[in-house]
């Protein structure tokens, strides 16, 4: 049997399994359906889940918001000291690029705290640490000018977009000394006041506190997860008045997050700039790309997609989706999407640090290659996996916004 | 293959729900409101304006809980940007904008793309209530109650308000300047006030009364004037069409209830969670006929969430169908007897369309007395708060268009100096004010004839 005819016959014989069950309710109150996954044991996959991607992803991620902490706090004292600012400004470049990379790999499993309400257990702490694309690089020229920052209770006064990874990308990236603010954001009087010097003290000042709160929030989230009865230790062993009431739960709480791919990596990171939905600027939305200041909108689509892989194929001895698969006949099911996520991967690859912005102009078919792929990943995610596996696809991603 | 697997999915699980009133057995005599034009035997129901304003209502409401974002995300509105992008929806331009794509959406997709597939020349302030010259039952320029502002004389007066509001916080906000919630951080959105108000929620609740509510039942359904509502004339077609001006005003009154055709033949629970049926099966969602609007969803979450079982879907779908259904029997004028059943039928849908609306009042009123307990408790949220408040305050403020209302004026002023201005908040006597929103409650439902046991109970608890 060949891997279209083997999911064929799968995908009839979960249909048929609704359907019969169903009918058999006799159609008053639905019964659920049956769960394929009966007597398997969720435990090693919930609990890779729990450890390998996320908390370790955590435990990486304030590892790498305290090292971009301490290169701030270089950039800012050599500035204050009139030193070769030049060269602690790319080391920050750097600690930015990779604890940005980090959380790209985090931001895939959107579980527990990190999420946005109404997920089990949200809190949008994800927000306070990366709010793209809620992000207003004029609002954070605002906050330099009168240095809201220096406020005791800037985190409490103030927006997402005023703080966290977006905002010290265009501290860092942006156009350092200028600004693009419109007059009735900012006098102009106010700013030339300031001097190239004072611009660059204050992009300095503003970036090292909101590195400090990221640190802060990052280490808060990092333990919500991990301590013992900690968030993460209810994914992986799920009880009835957890966040999670069963191992099934879990799962769809698993299953639900990896529409990341879908609503975020496909349709606004990769959709809005090609074009393909809501671009309302023209043929296509270059500023609409993620990381605009630092060109890293491939880069990171790039580790989005290479973390759901790790999720799909299972990672350190743990299980992955594609085992889940397997052991209700869908082998190949899961080999078609791991090699959609290859594809992706690949395509992703192609690019590799080219600017984004110059890709989309010269060569849209590039990006374009990888929102197809991503779309074969999604669409059998939310098509025959979701059937197969009887798990529930967000309303969210429901549709197709293509 | 896969795709057409899928697509077998709803034939092999679908359900027969053949139910013709829910929980009514006197069905009408006819399930849809589809009736034959005595001129070309054609469907003569027509009432796309209707529709064109529900549609309006619905994207002001969309762009308005769009703003925040916009703001985040960097928009610096000057003076005047916020009310102008506004006033697209409130005095819209058929003319320059009749080819804009509008924003309802259906996972089925919708048959009427642009604006001006739906209907042309109309806005949403010529019909509010004040601003029609003709038919309506008090001055409006000096009866209307409910909003305690010097700058508040008339409906379009308090839209006016509103908008100005909004542009000034977007301003505000655009800047940095929040503005804060009892705790001192910034409110969840733009369009909340520190106060309480949700200026969204306002916005759109006052206007399904002022629009809707007002002209469904003090315009097309009324018989106030010789030659308007169930007065117009019932010989000929009107202009170009194929029914009679009376058997227009009714469906324009159907209109504004917001049903669609096939409302009768659909649950409670289906109403009111999906709202769009593909009664031809075309596979795409007519607007004009499989889209439910407004008050008719809202009457299928009242009677879904009643204790005491009431039907005002029922009620008011049986009088909308019968009422049209002895128009489309008639030959030319009425005789007496049946200009009696018509507005025998009229008064059943006013009567459950009035009902349906003060529930939902009651309903937001028991909402109000929740959030106000848990203030100080983790369960607190102020966004849902000024939410709720809101919402019963909009809706409150529609109940007073209704020339048949059971609800004299002086108890409806009596209903809002209870419900007041704001709602009680963190440092404010809550107890208090909740004693008040309990009096308005039971006032209310004592009016309206509505059964105690859908009231709630002293914690909001029990009931809507």
């Amino acid at each position: 049997m060949d891997s279209a005819a083997g999911r064929s016959w799968l995908l009839v014989a979960a249909i048929a399994l609704i359907a019969v069950t169903l009918r058999a309710s006799g159609c008053t109150e639905p019964e659920p359906v049956p769960d394929p996954l009966e007597g398997y044991d969720l435990g090693p996959f919930l609990t890779g889940v729990a450890d390998v991607h996320v908390d370790a992803g955590y435990a990486a991620f304030r590892d790498a918001a305290v090292s971009l902490e301490g290169e701030l706090t270089s950039w800012l004292e050599t500035l204050q000291d009139g030193g070769d600012d030049a060269a602690r400004l790319e080391s920050a470049r750097i600690a930015w690029r990779a604890a940005f990379m980090l959380w790209q790999q985090t931001e895939v499993l959107q579980l527990g705290p990190a999420a946005a309400p109404p997920s089990v257990g949200g809190e949008a702490i994800r927000d306070e640490i990366y709010s793209w694309p809620t992000v207003n690089d004029c609002l954070v020229d605002q906050g330099l000018v009168d240095q809201r920052y220096a406020d005791a209770d800037f985190f409490e006064a103030n927006l997402v977009n005023a703080y966290g990874l977006d905002a010290i990308e265009w501290l860092l990236f942006g156009t350092l000394t200028e600004t693009f603010c419109p007059s009735q954001a900012i006098e102009p009087s106010d700013w030339d006041a300031l001097g190239d010097d004072g611009v660059l003290l204050r992009r300095a000042e503003y970036a090292l506190v909101a590195a400090t709160g990221i640190v802060d929030v990052a280490a808060v989230l990092h333990t919500d997860w991990g301590i013992d009865g900690g968030v993460g230790d209810q994914l992986a062993s799920p009880t009835e008045d957890g966040l999670w009431a069963s191992d099934r739960a879990a799962l769809q709480g698993v299953f639900a997050a990896l529409f990341y791919l879908e609503t975020s990596v496909k349709d606004r990171k990769l959709g809005r700039p090609l074009g393909l939905l809501d671009c309302t600027t023209g043929d296509t939305c270059p500023e609409d790309f993620e990381g605009p200041w630092a060109g890293s909108a491939v880069s990171a689509v790039r580790a989005n997609l290479t973390q759901i892989r790790t999720i799909a194929a299972g990672a350190n001895d743990a299980p992955g989706i594609v085992d889940l698969l397997a052991h209700v006949g869908g082998q190949a099911l899961g080999d078609d999407l791991l090699a959609a996520l290859d594809e992706a991967i690949a395509a992703a690859d192609a690019v590799g640090d080219a600017d984004p912005a110059t890709v989309l102009a010269d060569s849209p078919q590039d990006l374009l290659a990888i929102h197809d792929a991503i779309k074969r990943a999604t669409d059998l995610l939310k098509g025959e996996v979701a059937i197969v596996l009887a798990l529930t696809v967000p309303a969210e991603s429901a549709g197709d916004n293509d | 293959m896969s795709r057409s697997l899928l697509l077998l999915i709803p034939l092999l699980v679908a359900c027969p729900t053949v139910d013709p009133v829910p929980g009514d057995d006197d069905a009408p005599s006819t399930y849809t409101y589809t009736f034959e034009s005595r001129f070309d035997g054609e469907d003569s129901v027509a009432y796309s304006g209707q529709t064109f304003r529900h549609v309006l209502i619905h994207d002001l409401k969309s762009w308005i809980g769009g703003l925040t974002p916009r703001l985040d995300e960097g928009w610096f509105p000057a003076e005047g940007d916020v009310v102008a992008e506004l006033n697209f929806f409130l005095e819209f331009d058929g003319d320059t904008s009749g080819g804009l794509e509008h924003g309802i959406t259906t996972t089925l997709g919708v048959d009427q793309v642009t604006y001006g597939d739906i209907a042309s020349g109309k806005d949403l302030l010529g019909k509010l209530a004040g601003n029609d010259p003709v038919g309506q039952h008090a001055t409006w320029a000096t009866d209307f109650v409910g909003w305690d502002d010097p700058l508040v004389t008339t409906p379009e007066s308090l839209v006016r308000l509103w908008t100005y509001q909004i542009e000034d916080q977007a301003i505000a906000w655009s800047t940095g300047g929040y503005p804060l919630d009892p705790t001192g951080a910034p409110v969840p959105a733009v369009y909340v006030t520190a106060e309480g108000h949700d200026l969204n929620q306002l916005m759109q609740k006052f206007l399904l009364g002022a629009i809707a509510y007002s002209q469904g039942t003090d315009d097309y359904l009324d018989d106030d004037l010789a030659d308007g509502g169930l007065n117009s004339d019932h010989e000929a077609a009107r202009d170009g069409a194929n029914n009679t001006a009376l058997e227009h005003a009714w469906d324009e009154g159907f209109g504004y209830f917001g049903a669609t055709r096939d409302y009768g033949l659909h649950t409670d629970d289906e109403i009111a969670d999906m709202g769009a049926f593909d009664a031809d099966g075309s596979g795409s969602i007519d607007l004009l006929s499989e889209y439910a609007f407004g008050h008719s969803v809202n009457a299928a979450k009242r009677d879904r969430g009643s204790v005491e079982a009431t039907d005002w879907t029922a009620q008011a779908w049986t009088g909308f169908v019968e009422g049209r259904a002895i128009l489309a029997a008639s030959n030319g004028p009425l005789t007496d007897e049946e200009m009696a059943a018509l507005q025998l039928r009229r008064d059943d849908a006013v009567e459950a369309w009035e009902a349906a609306l003060g529930a939902t009042v009651i309903h937001y009123i028991n909402e109000v007395i929740v959030d106000g307990e848990a203030i100080g408790t983790d369960g607190y949220s102020f966004a849902d708060h000024a939410k709720h408040w809101s919402e019963m305050k909009g809706f409150a403020l529609g109940l007073q268009f209704n020339p048949r209302s059971k609800l004299a004026p002086d108890r409806f002023a009596q209903l809002h100096e209870l419900i007041g201005m704001a709602p009680a908040l963190a440092g404010d006597d809550v107890a208090a004010y909740n004693a008040d929103l309990i009096t308005a409650r039971d006032m209310l439902g004592d009016r309206l004839d509505l059964d105690p046991a859908n009231l709630g109970d002293d914690h909001g608890l029990g009931g809507w």
